[in-house]
């Protein structure tokens, strides 16, 4: 290590100081970004979880798709009411290019996976139990339901489910599945 | 006339005056000026030192870079699912393959499975190797390399082989030289 003099010590601090904050700035502003990046407009942050019966899934792998992320948990009521209605829409519209991935957060991966199995959903059931996944798409609220367009860009952010949402889904799923 | 004379006169006097100023102070306007160009020499002699510090440091981490890859030739007796990477202890890579990694690798890719860097000295590499075995079972091998890290780049391949003496796969860490 070579030895410094003071002076020298603060010139190079001083040389360090203008892009050490250039760096910082750069940094806040890849965070900003990185923390909005599952906002509508943004590309689908990617990720691999294992799935259920069905090895690893990568969402990039499915470019050129239209792409429903389901994160769910088996804790979430109207969860478990809007998984088969995914399962509906999937078997109509696997053929036009309809993917979905539905997440679970639970700690419990043993639960989740008996509920995945009653449920006989015919879409990859994944699970993210260290919600690095979750943190990615920035869950906040359960169900959330991200609608990714072929382009791997996120065009729709459903924090919740109700009945009365179905028409919307389907509707912004067709137009989707039209582009 | 007398008129023409004394302006004339005032003329040449000011521009005598001025030429005066230069000349009378050429020492001080020379001497200023090479007390200038010496600061800036200084200067620059000051700068070049400390680019030359900023330049090994950031170049000495370069040369303690150390990479990673993954490749498999295997056909028969392993279906890879994920690689755990340890370095010294510490876990610095986990990647999971889907079927489409998988067949990629299978066919001749080599997947840059961690880079970064490692002082100067010895270090234990270990890789846990995921996957399902012969009979379709769940299969799950390390593999463990000690080296001696010098000054320049290492590269390391963990490499996935049959070995059809045994019929069971094969998982060697080895470096590049």
């Amino acid at each position: 290590m070579l030895e410094t003099p003071c002076s020298m010590r603060f010139a190079i601090r001083r040389a360090w100081s203008r892009p050490l904050r250039a760096l910082f700035l750069l940094s806040t502003l890849a965070c900003v970004s990185a923390a909005a990046s599952s906002a509508p407009g943004q590309p689908a942050p990617d990720f691999v979880l294992r799935a259920l019966d069905a090895g690893n899934i990568r969402i990039s792998e499915f470019r050129g798709e239209v792409v429903v992320v389901n994160f769910w948990a088996a804790w979430c009521g109207p969860c478990q009411q809007a998984l088969p209605r995914l399962d509906e829409l999937y078997q109509r519209y696997q053929r036009a290019g309809l993917v979905i991935l539905a997440i679970n957060l639970d700690d419990d991966v043993a639960r989740a996976q008996d509920i995945s199995r009653k449920l006989s959903l015919s879409f990859p059931m994944l699970f993210d139990p260290s919600k690095e996944t979750g943190r990615l798409y920035q869950v906040d609220s359960m169900p959330m339901t991200v609608l990714i367009d072929r382009e791997g860009i996120v065009r729709h952010v459903h924090g919740s489910y109700r009945e009365d949402d179905d028409e919307l889904y389907l509707k912004q799923l067709r137009e989707l599945i039209d582009e | 006339m007398t008129r023409w004379i004394l302006i004339l006169a005032a003329v040449l006097a000011s521009s005598l005056a001025m030429g005066q100023d230069v000349a009378s102070n050429p020492g001080s306007a020379f001497k200023g000026l090479d007390q200038d160009v010496q600061s800036l020499k200084k200067e620059v002699l000051d700068l070049n030192r400390e680019l030359f510090v900023l330049e090994e440091e950031l170049l000495f981490p370069a040369n303690t870079q150390v990479a990673v890859f993954v490749s498999m030739d295997v056909g028969t007796f392993f279906s890879l699912d994920s690689v755990t990477l340890k370095l010294d202890g510490k876990e610095v890579g986990n990647y999971l393959y889907t079927e489409r990694e998988a067949a990629a690798l299978l066919k001749g890719g080599v997947q840059r499975l961690y880079l970064g860097n490692l002082k100067v000295g010895n270090h234990e590499m270990v890789a846990f190797f995921s996957g399902q075995g012969p009979h379709e079972r769940d299969y799950r091998r390390g593999a463990t390399l000690t080296f001696e890290k010098g000054v320049g780049a290492k590269y390391v391949e963990l490499k996935i082989s049959d070995r059809q003496s045994q019929q069971q796969p094969e998982f060697l860490i080895k470096e590049w030289e």
